[in-house]
């Protein structure tokens, strides 16, 4: 794949693939390449605002879950849909996708499960989860390959994700289940964010947690779902991690962190997707999570006061204060034991 | 249990009984708040003190008991019944200021579901932003409003979850160690507020680790290890035997007492 990428490349002069770029950003590369930039860039939008919340909630991994067990659902559609169709190999997207979020919610179902009832640390759980289903969807997917060689792409589009061979329909609705994804991660921000922030509070004020809780791994399957086929499994996580943790860098209060990551997502997803339409077999997904892995990766970087630079600011800067105290002889200690719950009283937090 | 008219009884638990798997960990807890006083929660470690505000606020399964708020179940009184958590509970590197706690507080009902930047428009936002700013007041901490919860001290923070509830305006205060590992100054904050609180005739039941303030702090207490010990008025129940019993060298903290 990547090899054809390069040869296509290099076919091109830099300066011609730089025109062929700005074609494509300016809204010229044909309504089909139009149509699923615009759908992309609107799943990075709403991935990276859903994300937030996962993240607040310590849930990233869950998302990764749900993407790897979907496999198995995807290879049991397929296998399925071929045994009940006797045509075979013509791959049915919605059915495959159906899959998909059944396999996953069921995965969620079962790491939830373990760590109610067992005394499985929760990254443990979801780590043996997570793979287990992978490893059976690897299985599922090579006995349908075994079964029907024919329209293997289609399957392993869905793991690596493919762009290019989107149809207009497949990206509209690719759009349409992120607007929605959006708009209820508008309506309910706060909600989410009391039930993310003090659970027992939330649930004292009698905010429906149970719901909240269950809306949000909607949103975040849905997402998964929706980005299956552009970004592909393995990848659509990173849409819902990396640009929350990047805009975590920058913000300091939820409504920022929501609007920063949204727009994160949404330009890595617009840059990623309009620079594989130019070179068409660079994966889009691929693309998009290296935009997103580098402005995470500068912003670590720069950012001011969460980032490292500014953090070894700080840190010369009071080794400076307490070498220039040094020299000078040390104050009276005004008390003894009682004086340790008098004072400012700070010290617990840090 | 007669449950008799009980509509001027802030809690009353009866018949509490919780575990945790199969370990018991408070048994056959009877126990009322008096309307307007303040009352300490007091016991050993592991003694179910915490339980017990989970279990009356159906934050954790009960195997038996009844629990009643003015005669009601929780329910149907939500809103009148005010709680602050633990420290330990809660994460302070959570993007949230000072303000934004206060305000989940004072947050009612349907006004949940209106987006933050939506409900400045909504005619419930005045009343909410009015109770979110006087419970800042209340507990000295306007000036840090727009602070980042975890660049705040232990004592700041315990004031913004105090003030929290305060912007609730309930009748019933519920708070689980509000005391613990706060300055000084926070201390009489803390109870300056709470005793504004039973002055207007509300209710006050704390958890509280410390035996030596209890008496000075607080009006009535309820000593728990696992089973009631001993409820009453705060002087009655410390000069009890069994309650020094408990107490006498069991904890750093208590051991004072004897």
């Amino acid at each position: 794949m990547i090899d054809t990428a390069t040869g296509s490349a290099a076919a091109l002069s830099p300066v011609e693939l730089a025109e062929k770029w700005f074609e494509v950003v300016s809204l010229g590369g044909g309504h089909n390449t139009n149509v699923v930039l615009a759908g992309v860039t609107l799943l990075g939008l709403a991935a990276g605002m859903v994300g937030v919340f996962s993240m607040l909630k310590k849930q990233s991994l869950v998302a990764d879950a749900f993407a790897h067990a979907s496999l198995a659902g995807v290879g049991a559609a397929f296998l399925l849909h071929g045994a009940f169709f006797a045509g075979g190999g013509r791959r049915n997207m919605a059915v495959l996708l159906l899959g998909a979020a059944l396999s996953g919610s069921l995965a969620v179902a079962a790491i939830s499960w373990l760590g109610r009832r067992t005394r499985l640390p929760a990254d443990t759980a979801t780590a043996a989860v997570s793979s287990a289903s992978f490893g059976l969807g690897i299985v599922l997917l090579s006995l349908a390959r075994r079964i029907s060689g024919a329209d293997q792409a289609g399957l392993d589009g869905l793991i690596f994700g493919s762009a290019a061979s989107m149809t207009r329909g497949d990206a509209q609705l690719m759009a349409a289940v992120a607007g929605i994804v959006l708009i209820a991660v508008l309506g309910a921000s706060a909600p989410l964010t009391a039930a993310a922030f003090n659970e027992r509070f939330a649930r004292v004020r009698g905010l429906p947690v149970g719901f909240i809780e269950a809306l949000l791994a909607a949103l975040v399957a849905a997402i998964t779902i929706a980005g299956l086929q552009a970004v592909g499994m393995l990848l659509v996580v990173a849409m819902l991690v990396i640009p929350p943790a990047t805009a975590r860098l920058w913000t300091r209060r939820v409504p920022g962190l929501l609007t920063l990551s949204g727009l994160l997502g949404a330009s890595a997803a617009f840059l990623g997707a309009s620079v594989s339409a130019i070179l068409p077999n660079a994966p889009a997904g691929a693309l998009i999570i290296l935009v997103s892995a580098a402005s995470f990766a500068i912003s670590l970087i720069a950012a001011p006061h969460r980032g490292l630079v500014a953090g070894l600011i700080r840190q010369r800067a009071v080794r400076h204060r307490a070498r220039a105290e040094a020299h000078r002889p040390p104050r009276p200690i005004a008390g003894t034991a009682p004086g340790t719950r008098a004072g400012t009283g700070g010290g617990t937090s840090t | 249990m007669i449950l008799r008219e009980q509509s001027g009884v802030p809690l009353s638990i009866a018949g509490l009984s919780v575990a945790y798997r199969a370990e018991p960990v408070l048994w056959n807890v009877h126990w009322s708040a008096r309307a307007g006083s303040m009352t300490a929660i007091v016991g050993p470690n592991g003694a179910g003190k915490t339980t017990m505000l989970s279990a009356a606020l159906e934050l954790v399964p009960r195997l038996a008991g009844e629990i009643r708020f003015w005669g009601q179940p929780l329910s149907a009184v939500r809103e009148r019944v005010a709680f602050v958590p633990q420290r330990e509970s809660i994460d302070w590197d959570f993007p949230v200021t000072a303000k934004d706690v206060v305000r989940m507080g004072a947050t009612r009902g349907a006004s949940w579901w209106i987006p933050s930047w939506a409900r400045r428009l909504s005619p419930a936002a005045k009343d909410e932003i009015h109770r979110a700013d006087s419970a800042l007041a209340q507990v000295h901490m306007t000036d840090f409003q727009d602070r980042p919860i975890g660049e705040l001290s232990g004592g700041q923070q315990q004031r913004v979850f105090l003030a929290r509830a305060l912007a609730q305006d309930g009748d019933l205060i519920l708070l689980d160690e509000p005391f613990a590992g706060v300055d000084a100054g926070t201390e009489d904050v803390l109870t300056e507020a709470l005793r504004a609180l039973t002055a207007q005739g509300k209710t006050v039941v704390a958890v509280h680790h410390d035996l030596d303030t209890v008496a000075e702090r607080f009006d009535d207490v309820l000593v728990l290890n696992r089973e009631v010990v001993a409820q009453g008025a705060a002087s009655d129940v410390l000069a009890n035997p069994s309650v020094k019993r408990l107490f006498r060298g069991s904890e750093p903290e208590f051991a004072t007492l004897s």
